[in-house]
């Protein structure tokens, strides 16, 4: 029985290969399907990446656990205290890679020439290593030195629009929790860059115990920001983490905070997932008209083969290995294709300024960096293959529907 | 011992609802290794005969015995694997596979008997020799001559040792001199392997070489 399969199977490799004209246009069309939704695909993942990257250098985290008030206004007046046991408790979940706490001071920063709004971030000199821009692109180890004596630690960014120099003072003006004007002198010790424009004209970090003091927060703080290993896990740490939250303190995850890219990905992927669907569909119909044309060609060559001793079955199985045959040429090179294309625009970037002016402005960049996502681009192959084969039944019963006769008198092509 | 026994088939073509009977109650008797032509004007039912005796088409009424199997009562899966172990047909148009070379063409019915692939080789070698294609294996049917490709045709029906081989008018499509030499071949492994051989033809040559000629007319047997 197998040793038929592998004869039948040698036969349509065989009549792919000799029949070469007809099946090449279907293969391209297959091979430029396939292409296009793993580049497309490659695409989405990499700006997806993107727009996490960006919500991780915004300070927001994975989720993020505030004061409800502070969503509507983010003052410091809206803050919470929390349990340091819980912020361990958190800590301890497998799915978390960090947690930190932090207090964001809205600010009016002065240098003796120039005015800019900004905010103070204190930040948690041993627990934000790692879980924000800050904590990775700037040497933590550097952190105590630089917050040292009203040391602050601000974006380049914001040091050239407030045009001072390292080392000068700069003063900041900001309400403290009584609404009361506290002014405060800091050092500029260091300067960080970003990626995101808005980010380097709009933060300055110091010590949070300096930040609490100084605005009168005691033990309160705005925010705790959780990070996690993989996104994907979002449902289930944010389902741990809810119960151990004290009252009036609440947990948001970074969609919440964002719904606009929320939205905005969301979004893309219902586009893309039409739009696959239509590319399988544009490539299998064509599949289908090609195999039952050749199939309606050969009636009388089927007769031959039923005459020899094949049996129907086997003949029904001949044209479904070669629409396999088809498809798998087809679907590997463009899959290879796809994945080198991706890789090469990985590597270069794929400019977007002209269809997406929002996203730069916003802070993402003008260059999207596709992704090559291993899993997504097989489940796409497997999905062609899977439409292409089933798009092949139908030719297939076609070529058995005669008797031995019937097939035989049906002019050869 | 007959070989074959054919008994009261009758075929209806419908069409519409005008019936046309190409077979009228035929019977016949057909001996193991026997050299039978048919012969009949055109439309006689010569070739509807061929078919049914052949399993390729199914009788309206009437059954066919081969070798004491009545093979109109048999499923359609159960005949593919008869006609692979008991039949060689030769067709008036040569119907090999424009794919495959003269080789390949000849052990196609080997490889379904699931045949090792070295005897597969062989074997259509050695029947391509015995028609006299030696030199002409690795072709294409598009690379031989009408005579050459129904002598590939022949080596095909011969090559799995078939006790009957059926040719509906194979040498419709030969000048007279391919003709005679398709014939003298036939009649030649016919003695050697003792296979039964019914052919049909208009053609006087062929009939002049037959051991025994049925002769059709209007679907039914008019001699003997
Ligand atoms: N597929 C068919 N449909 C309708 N009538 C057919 C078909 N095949 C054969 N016939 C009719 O059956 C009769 C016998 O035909 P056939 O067996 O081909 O005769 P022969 O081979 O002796 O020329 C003829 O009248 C022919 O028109
Ligand atoms: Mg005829």
């Amino acid at each position: 029985m197998f040793k038929n399969f592998l004869m039948i199977f040698n036969l349509a490799r065989k009549s792919v290969f000799n029949n070469w004209a007809k099946n090449k246009v279907i293969i391209i069309i297959i091979i430029f399907s396939i292409m296009l939704i793993q580049i497309l695909l490659s695409v989405a993942e990499g700006f997806r990446g993107q727009v996490k990257n960006f919500v991780l250098d915004s300070l927001i985290g994975n989720l993020k656990i505030m004061n409800p008030q502070y969503k509507i206004d983010s003052s410091i007046k809206n803050n919470f205290i929390i349990d340091d046991a819980i912020l361990q408790q958190i800590a301890d979940i497998p799915e978390v890679k960090g947690v930190t706490a932090r207090i964001q001071v809205p600010t009016v920063f002065k240098s003796e020439r120039e005015i800019r709004n900004g905010v103070i971030v204190g930040i948690n000199t041993k627990t934000e290593k790692d879980l924000s821009f800050i904590g990775k692109s700037f040497d933590y180890n550097k952190f105590a030195e630089t917050f040292a004596n009203n040391g602050i630690l601000i974006g380049q960014e914001l040091l050239d629009k407030l045009e001072t120099e390292k080392h000068y003072k700069i003063v900041a003006s900001s309400q403290n929790v009584n609404d009361k004007l506290v002014e405060t002198a800091y050092f500029i010790n260091d300067t960080f860059t970003s990626t995101l424009p808005h980010v380097e004209e709009t933060f300055a970090f110091t010590d949070i115990n300096f930040v609490a003091e100084t605005y009168g927060l005691g033990k309160a703080i705005t925010e705790v920001s959780i990070v996690l290993y993989d996104d994907n896990n979002l449902d289930i740490v944010f389902a741990k983490v809810k119960p151990l939250l004290p009252v009036g303190v609440d947990l948001y995850t970074w969609g919440d905070l964002n719904p606009f890219f929320k939205g905005w990905l969301d979004e893309m992927y219902i586009v893309l997932m039409v739009f696959f669907s239509i590319v399988f569909f544009a490539a299998t119909i064509p599949l289908m008209n090609t195999i039952l044309i050749s199939v309606l060609e050969r009636i009388h060559e089927f007769g031959i083969m039923q005459a020899l001793g094949f049996k129907k079955s086997y003949l029904f199985f001949y044209i479904m290995f070669e629409a396999a045959i088809i498809l798998v040429i087809g679907i590997t090179i463009g899959a290879i294709l796809g994945l080198l294309i991706s890789i090469f625009f990985a590597h270069v970037g794929l400019n977007i300024s002209p269809f997406a002016g929002g996203a730069a402005n916003i802070g993402l960049g003008n260059y999207i960096y596709p992704k090559v996502d291993a899993a997504g681009a097989l489940k796409i192959a497997l999905a062609m293959l899977g439409l292409g084969i089933v798009a092949s039944i139908y030719p297939s019963i076609r070529a058995i529907l005669y008797n031995p006769m019937q097939a035989l008198s049906k002019r050869r092509s | 011992m007959n070989l074959i026994e054919v008994r009261n088939v009758t075929k209806i073509y419908k069409q519409g609802k005008i019936e046309n009977y190409a077979l009228r109650g035929v019977s016949l008797d057909i001996a193991a290794g026997d050299f039978v032509v048919l012969s009949g004007p055109s439309g006689s039912g010569k070739s509807t005969l061929l078919n049914i005796i052949g399993s390729l088409d199914n009788a309206t009424s009437g059954d066919v015995f081969i070798d004491g199997n009545n093979i109109s009562k048999m499923s359609p899966s159960s005949l593919a694997d008869f006609r692979l172990n008991n039949m060689g047909f030769i067709f008036q148009s040569y119907n090999l596979f424009p794919v495959l070379t003269a080789l390949e063409n000849v052990g196609l019915a080997l490889e379904l008997k699931g045949m090792p692939k070295k005897e597969i080789i062989e074997r259509s070698q050695g029947a391509l020799e015995e028609v006299g294609l030696k030199d002409f294996i690795k072709r294409k049917p598009n690379e031989l001559s009408g005579g050459q490709q129904q002598r590939v045709a022949v080596a095909r029906a011969l090559v799995s040792n078939p006790r009957l081989i059926l040719g509906d008018e194979p040498t419709a499509n030969l000048d007279s001199s391919n003709s005679e030499s398709l014939i003298d071949l036939m009649k030649a492994m016919q003695d050697k392997y003792k296979t039964t051989v019914i052919l049909s033809t208009h053609d006087s040559m062929v009939l002049s070489k037959a051991k025994r000629v049925i002769t059709l007319r209007d679907g039914q047997i008019a001699k003997s």
